[in-house]
């Protein structure tokens, strides 16, 4: 195995793990305001709005791999192919995990709008909780990718 | 700002109290105290509330029945006339009932047509003249050429892989076959099409009749509904009325702002009702009216969004609203969606009801915001304006930010914000109770700013090494003092320590975790901007060659790309300045919360809240 090929594991795993958490989000959410709109079907906008949010992190994913591209060199050093898988790692788990769970918390506030309370402020405001933990995960991508020589 | 309210108390004689509160509707200056849990229910609410929706629903449904570019005749002074909901609902039941009756006529349609054209009266000549006549269906693979001759069987027609026919039998012949036995309908498939002809025809001018009423009536249903719920209004507040000495005196409590209350006094002075004023006390639920400034005001939607402020704290929408703007601008980070925005509200704001103006005004301001932050972060539609190789361009370059930098003033936008709440929050204590309270804040003020500013002075600019020595004991000595000895200057100071250990604790880790959230600032900035460029690179890249044609592709990537783009970035940079201002800011500004809003007992008017 050389030093770039473990590199692009980390890639791999970075870009398609966000990716797969914010697919499954953003389907749970989906899902939640189909069956929100047999009840309220007026509050599509908010619908869609909350929907949206687990879509994010699949960017993020995509925006880490932007960050380390540069590396991405065949005589890159073991050292850095390090960084650069462990930096993938990172995001992926951080992404994944928060996109889905972003997800739910998003998909109940649906549900919530649906049954006819007003909670599209607040369910917004709590969703974007779990998705710190992706963009924290995101600002050490780039630190990492800082100090890559 | 929070308006100061006035407690009324009104005592009414109950023949005077329709007239009473028809003022009080009219002045429309006293939210109504509610009773206990909230309004109490009763069957006529209920009814009324059910009502509304009826009408609701039949406005809804009519919408769909307005035709493209036809202008519905809105009247300004639309009389509520309940027999227009039960025409338009007996129309909307008419046309369902027809609609599903089009359906089982199709069915039949369908089910007759396997058996030809024919005349029923030639039938029930065979039946007088004592025949059986027997109608089956059944595989074409499972017909026996024998049934012919036993129960003459002749086939009407065959379709597919099924045959239909029909046996002629004399009475007592008993008929065993492998076949579904079929009941012959009471009109045949050319009676039924001629029917559904005319169900059509009914359908069509029940529409065209729905479609008039859609195009004339909406105003009185718009009128009926107005004057339901001002009849809801009314059940609402006589329900939160006390009654005393056998139902004969009225006692309803109301709270108006201190601005209206002249207003409110004129009309009371010249009546014979019986009323006392009083201030609101701690454990008033007082509502919550706010008065800001245009730009702030604009603000106060957004705020509304998480909660309202209790009637003691300070209003904290003019505090936000600028780091809003700003962390917006961060977030969208692009110079031309910002413009897009702002080009795109300027415009409609032009031919705009006055309902939606504070949003377009929103928009302008945001819009010119991400203007200003797309232009200080280097990017226009993707492009990085710190690459591009334009002269005057050159002259700017010192103020734009790349990555890097970006990701430290993140951090330090979000310090600022937070040392700023913490200023909010000593203001917001001194003047609700007293400076003695607020020592403590004062305390961590010395030390964040006063410490941390010193240290930031010598690391990074010129400061006398002596000097700062002295800052450090000065600012850390009176920071420290307030901290763990003064922070309850009413309690035993070792209480006191053990207090400000616990407070220091509580700082540290959420002042840590508070600045680190801003860093979404970078993160989303950046996000947006890259995303950008690689759209814009994708353009280039897969346009290919063909002259024209290469332009097209290009611009259709383009347009694609950065239509996402937009969407995506502009939901991030909507809602995670909420979370900063929600949580950080209003965590560290001390925010209460739990206000609940002033709603006058008025005539109804529309609500037209764009959020």
């Amino acid at each position: 195995m050389t030093p770039v090929f473990l590199a692009y594991m980390g890639i791999f795993l970075m870009v398609g793990l966000t990716g797969v958490g914010s697919a499954i989000g953003v389907t749970i959410t989906g899902n939640a305001s189909i069956g929100a709109m047999k009840k309220n079907a007026d509050a599509f906008g908010n619908y869609m709005v909350l929907s949206a949010l687990p879509g994010t992190q699949g960017l993020y994913g995509f925006l880490g791999y932007f960050l380390l591209q540069k590396h991405l060199i065949p005589e890159m050093t073991w050292a850095a192919a390090a960084a650069v898988f462990g930096a993938g790692l990172i995001l992926a788990a951080a992404g994944l995990v928060s996109a889905i769970r972003q997800g739910q918390v998003c998909a109940n506030g649906i549900a919530g709008i649906g049954a006819g309370y007003d909670v599209f402020g607040k369910t917004m405001i709590l969703a974007v909780f779990p998705e710190l933990y992706a963009i924290v995960a995101l600002a050490a991508v780039f630190m990492i990718g800082q100090t890559i020589i | 700002m929070i308006l100061k309210m006035k407690k009324y108390t009104f005592l009414v004689y109950h023949k005077q109290y329709t007239d009473f509160l028809e003022k009080i509707r009219e002045l429309g200056l006293l939210h109504i105290v509610e009773r206990g849990k909230g309004t109490p229910d009763s069957d006529a609410l209920m009814e009324k509330m059910q009502f509304a929706a009826r009408i609701k629903n039949v406005i809804k449904q009519l919408g769909m029945y307005v035709p493209k570019e036809t202008k519905i005749v809105e009247r300004v002074a639309a009389e509520a006339d309940v027999n227009i909901l039960y025409k338009t609902e007996t129309l909307l039941a008419e046309k369902d009932a027809l609609e599903l009756k089009y359906v089982s006529v199709e069915k039949e349609r369908e089910r007759m047509e396997v058996w030809g054209e024919f005349d029923f009266s030639r039938i029930e000549m065979l039946k007088n003249a004592g025949f059986e006549l027997n109608f089956y269906s059944c595989a074409l693979r499972n017909f026996n050429q024998e049934w012919e001759t036993l129960y003459n069987a002749f086939e009407i027609s065959t379709i597919g892989s099924t045959i239909y026919f029909v046996t002629v039998t004399l009475p007592g012949v008993k008929i065993e076959m492998d076949a579904d036995s079929v009941r012959l309908g009471d009109a045949t498939a050319l009676q039924l099409e001629n029917e559904l002809i005319e169900i059509q025809t009914k359908i069509t001018e029940t529409k065209n009749a729905i479609s008039q009423v859609a195009i004339e009536e909406i105003s009185t249903l718009d009128a009926l509904q107005v004057s339901n719920f001002e009849d809801i209004d009314y059940d609402k507040v006589v329900l939160n009325t006390e009654t005393h000495a056998d139902n004969r005196v009225m006692l309803l409590e109301g709270w108006c702002p201190e601005e209206s209350e002249v207003q409110l006094n004129e009309y009371l002075e010249q009546s014979d009702v019986y009323y006392e004023v009083s201030v609101p006390t701690e454990d008033d639920k007082i509502p919550i009216k706010l008065k800001n400034n245009k730009f702030a005001k604009l603000f106060e939607p957004i705020g509304e969004m998480y909660d309202l402020p209790n009637y003691y704290e300070l209003d904290l929408t003019p505090f936000f609203a600028p780091f809003y703007l700003l962390f917006f601008g961060l977030c969208l980070g692009d110079s031309a969606y910002g413009l897009l925005f702002l080009i795109i509200a300027i415009v409609l704001r032009i031919k705009a009801k006055p309902a939606m103006k504070p949003l377009l005004n929103l928009i302008i301001w945001l819009g010119s915001s991400t203007v200003v932050m797309g232009f200080i972060s280097g990017t226009f539609l993707g492009f990085s304006l710190i690459d591009a190789k334009i002269e005057w361009l050159e002259k700017f370059k010192g103020i734009m930010l790349d990555s890097n930098k970006l990701f430290y003033t993140s951090l330090i936008l979000g310090v600022i914000q937070i040392i700023y709440g913490i200023f909010v929050k000593a203001f917001g204590i001194v003047r609700r109770y007293g400076w003695a309270a607020s020592l403590s804040t004062w305390g961590w003020l010395f030390l964040l700013v006063g410490v941390g500013g010193t240290y930031a002075v010598s690391e990074y600019g010129s400061l006398n090494a002596d000097l700062a020595k002295y800052l450090y004991y000065g600012f850390g000595g009176i920071g420290l003092l307030l901290v763990f000895i003064l922070n309850d200057i009413k309690r035993n100071p070792l209480i006191n320590v053990g207090a400000g250990l616990w407070d220091t604790y509580n700082m540290a880790t959420g002042l840590l975790g508070d600045t680190l959230s801003y860093v979404r600032l970078f993160a989303l900035g950046i996000c947006g901007s890259v995303m950008g460029f690689v759209f814009n690179d994708l353009a280039f890249k897969m346009s290919g060659d063909t002259p024209v044609v290469s332009t097209i592709i290009m611009l259709v990537i383009m347009l694609i790309g950065h239509g996402i783009n937009i969407f995506m970035s502009t939901l991030g940079a909507f809602v995670h300045p909420m979370r900063l201002t929600f949580v950080e800011f209003y965590k560290n500004a001390g925010f209460e919360g739990g206000g609940k809003k002033f709603r006058p007992f008025a005539r109804y008017q529309k609500n037209e809240s764009f959020l």
